[in-house]
C-alpha cells in the first residue's frame, strides 16, 4: 500500500479505557474504544468515518492527533512513527496535522477575540517574524474562511454556529497544516449551514492541498465529501473502499444495513434489513470474535470465537467479516 | 491582545454597569471602598499629626473628649487617648494599616489559591489528592487558630501577619478554582489548544485561567473585608501587629481598657471605622457575587 502519495498510515492502533473498579481486589477492566484500527489516507484525500454515535470514531481522531496515547498500534504520518513520540518530539507535527471540532459554542476560547485565536497558533510556531505580521497572516485565513476584517476584534459569543466553525477552521489552516481532522464539523449546524462549511473544507483543500479525515454520523455529508468512506462499529472499522463501492455494493452485513436505512430520492431503496435488539456497550479487552456477530443475521459459529481481520476482497476495498458474499 | 477601547466601551455597554448603577448597595459599597483606599493612600499626609512619632505627643493633651463634649480641645476633632495621641490622625493611619493588610493577604491568598486549585484540577491524579487533602486539613481547623499558631510561632509583625492569614486563606480559592477548572479542562477549547501544541504552562494561564477568573474575584472581594476583621481579632487578643504600627483592630483594644471609666471614644471611633470599611467590602462583594452567579438572577 505504501506509495509516494501516502500521507497518513494508521496501523492495528488501539485504544482502551479502564472501566470503574467493581471491587477493591478486581483487577482493573478496560474496554476497547477503538481496537486494531487501520486506515491510510493520501494527500489531498478526503477519507469520510462514519458510524453511530459512541462507536469510537471520535476516540480514534482524538488518538491518531495524539490528545490520548494509542495503546498499541503505529500511526505513520509522512514516513514517521509519531504514535510513541512525547509532546516535545511532537511539537514539529502538531502544526501539520490540525482538528476540527464538533461542537463549535466550546471550542473557542470565550475569553480571546477571533484574531487571537487565530493569532496565536502563527505566533507559537514562530510562522511569521512579528506579531503584526503574523495579525495580517491570520487575516488572510480569516477572509479565506469567510469572516469580515471588521469582525475580527470581537468575542466567540457575537458570532452564529456557523460562523464559529469558520473561525474554528480558519485557526486549523492558520499553522499551514497538510492534514485536517473534522470531527463532526457539521452536525451541531443548520442544514443550510452544512452545506456551505462542507462546500468551503471542498475549496479549502483544493487551494491549500489538504487532507482530511471527515468523520460524521450522517451519510448524506460524508457521501456529499468523500473520495475514500470507512465504517466504523462498537469500536472496529468493519469495512472501508472508494465511496462509490460503498455506496453502491457494500459487502459488509453492518453496512448494507446502515446504506439501507438511508431513504434516497427518487431511488427505490435496496431491500431494507432492520437489525434486532440494542446497541450493545464497547467491548471489553479480552473479548474474541466479530463485535457485531450478535446483530447479525448471517453470523456462524467462527463469527463468534475468532475476531476478523481486514481484508481486500476486490481492489482498494476491505472488510471484516467471516461470512460476507463476494 | 484586548485593546483598552474595546475593552472600556465593553463595559460601559455591559449589563453589569447598568445594574450597578440601579443597585444602591452597591454604589454605596463602591463609594465606601474609594474613600477608604483614599484615605489609605493620601490620607496621613493631610492629618495634623503623625500619631506614632514621639516628639509630635505631648502628654498634657491625653485623653480629650471629642470636641462637642466639654474639656475638648479644638485641635482634637475626636478626642485623644492616653499618650495625647489625635484619634482622627490614629484611624487614619490605622485605615492604612488595615487596608495594606486587607490587599496584601487577598492578594497573595488569590495568587497561591489560584495557581494551586489550576494546577491541582487540571493535573488530576496524586498531586490533586496531595494538594485538597492539605485544602482538607487545613479546613478542618478554624482559619484563625491557623493564623494564631503561625504568629505564636514567629512572632509579631506586619508580614508576619499578613503570611499568617495568607497561609489559612488561600484554600477557599483552590478549592473553587479546582472544580471551574475541572469542568473547562473538558471543554474542546482546551483540546484545540493542545493539537496546536501549546505547553501546558500556556494552556493553564492563557487558556483556562481567564475562564476561571470570575468567582476568583468575587471571593476576593468578599474575602478583604473577613481579612480585616480577622487581622483585628488577632491584634485585638495582642498577637497581631506591633503596637508600634496600630491597626483599627489594635486601636479598639488599646481603648478597650477604658472603655467604661467613661472614655469610651478611644474604642469606639475605630470600631465605628472598622464597621464601615468592612460593610462597604461586603455590599460590593454581594453584588459581583450575585452579577456573575447567573443562577441567583
Amino acid at each position: 500500500m505504501a506509495g509516494e502519495d501516502l500521507l497518513l498510515d494508521v496501523r492495528n492502533m488501539t485504544k482502551k479505557f479502564p472501566l470503574a473498579r467493581t471491587g477493591i481486589f478486581e483487577k482493573i477492566k478496560y474496554v476497547n474504544a477503538v481496537k486494531n484500527f487501520s486506515v491510510s489516507i493520501k494527500r489531498k484525500e478526503i477519507f469520510g468515518l462514519v458510524g453511530e454515535s459512541g462507536c469510537g470514531k471520535s476516540t480514534a481522531a482524538r488518538t491518531i492527533i495524539r490528545l490520548y496515547e494509542p495503546d498499541e498500534g503505529k500511526i505513520i504520518y509522512d514516513g514517521t512513527d509519531i504514535s510513541r513520540f512525547a509532546e516535545k518530539e511532537l511539537r514539529p507535527y502538531r502544526k501539520k496535522m490540525q482538528m476540527v471540532f464538533q461542537n463549535p459554542y466550546s471550542s473557542l476560547n470565550p475569553r480571546h477575540t477571533v484574531k487571537e485565536i487565530v493569532t496565536q497558533p502563527i505566533m507559537f510556531h514562530k510562522l511569521a517574524k512579528n506579531r503584526s505580521e503574523a495579525e495580517e497572516k491570520a487575516m488572510y485565513y480569516l477572509d479565506k474562511v469567510g469572516v469580515l476584517r471588521s469582525q475580527v476584534d470581537r468575542y466567540p459569543h457575537q458570532f452564529s454556529g456557523g460562523q464559529r466553525q469558520r473561525i474554528s477552521i480558519a485557526r486549523a489552516l492558520a499553522v499551514a497544516p497538510d492534514f485536517i481532522i473534522a470531527d463532526e464539523p457539521v452536525s451541531a449546524l443548520d442544514v443550510s449551514i452544512q452545506a456551505q462549511i462542507l462546500n468551503l473544507l471542498l475549496d479549502l483543500r483544493e487551494e491549500f492541498s489538504l487532507s482530511f479525515m471527515f468523520i460524521a454520523h450522517d451519510l448524506a455529508v460524508v457521501r456529499h465529501v468523500s473520495d475514500r468512506v470507512g465504517i466504523m462499529y462498537l469500536g472496529c472499522l468493519v469495512e472501508y473502499g472508494p465511496y462509490s463501492r460503498i455506496f453502491e455494493n457494500p459487502l459488509h452485513p453492518y453496512t448494507k444495513t446502515l446504506l439501507s436505512a438511508v431513504p434516497v430520492l427518487g431511488k427505490r431503496s435496496m431491500e431494507s434489513v432492520v437489525l434486532s435488539g440494542e446497541v450493545p456497550s464497547a467491548p471489553t479487552e479480552d473479548f474474541t470474535g466479530c463485535v457485531f456477530a450478535h446483530r447479525c443475521i448471517r453470523h456462524t459459529e467462527q463469527c463468534l470465537k475468532q475476531t476478523p481481520v481486514l481484508k481486500e476482497i476486490e481492489s482498494e476495498h476491505f472488510i471484516a467479516c467471516w461470512s460476507a458474499d463476494k | 491582545m484586548m485593546d483598552n477601547k474595546s475593552l472600556i466601551s465593553k463595559i460601559i455597554k455591559s449589563e453589569g454597569l447598568y445594574n450597578f448603577k440601579r443597585n444602591p448597595f452597591a454604589i454605596a459599597g463602591a463609594l465606601i471602598i474609594l474613600v477608604f483606599l483614599f484615605t489609605a493612600i493620601f490620607g496621613p499626609h493631610m492629618v495634623s499629626q503623625n500619631p506614632y512619632d514621639l516628639a509630635q505627643l505631648d502628654l498634657n493633651d491625653s485623653y480629650k473628649p471629642p470636641i462637642w463634649q466639654e474639656g475638648s480641645d479644638p485641635r482634637f476633632i475626636l478626642g485623644t487617648d492616653d499618650q495625647g495621641r489625635d484619634m482622627v490622625s490614629a484611624i487614619v493611619y490605622g485605615v492604612r494599616m488595615s487596608v495594606t493588610i486587607g490587599f496584601c493577604v487577598t492578594i497573595i491568598c488569590m495568587i497561591a489559591g489560584t495557581t494551586l486549585g489550576l494546577i491541582s484540577g487540571y493535573k488530576g491524579g496524586r498531586l490533586d489528592s496531595f494538594i485538597m487533602g492539605l485544602v482538607n486539613v487545613q479546613l478542618s481547623f478554624p482559619s484563625l487558630l491557623i493564623a494564631m499558631l503561625v504568629l505564636i510561632a514567629f512572632g509579631r509583625g506586619v508580614w508576619k501577619i499578613i503570611l499568617a492569614l495568607a497561609f489559612s486563606g488561600w484554600v477557599t480559592y483552590a478549592r473553587t478554582v479546582r472544580g471551574t477548572t475541572m469542568s473547562e479542562k473538558s471543554k474542546e477549547y482546551v483540546e484545540a489548544a493542545k493539537v496546536i501544541g501549546f505547553p501546558e504552562r500556556v494552556i493553564l494561564f492563557k487558556h483556562i485561567l481567564p475562564n476561571v477568573m470570575t468567582p476568583v474575584i468575587v471571593i476576593a472581594t468578599l474575602q478583604i473585608g473577613t481579612v480585616i476583621l480577622s487581622e483585628a481579632t488577632l491584634s485585638f487578643l495582642g498577637i497581631g501587629i506591633p503596637i508600634t504600627e496600630p491597626s483599627l483592630g489594635l486601636l479598639v483594644a488599646q481603648g478597650y481598657i477604658v472603655l467604661f471609666s467613661g472614655l469610651w471614644w478611644v474604642s469606639v471611633f475605630p470600631g465605628l471605622v472598622l464597621m464601615l470599611l468592612v460593610v462597604g467590602m461586603n455590599l460590593l462583594g454581594d453584588f459581583l457575587r450575585d452579577e456573575f452567579n447567573p443562577r441567583l438572577k
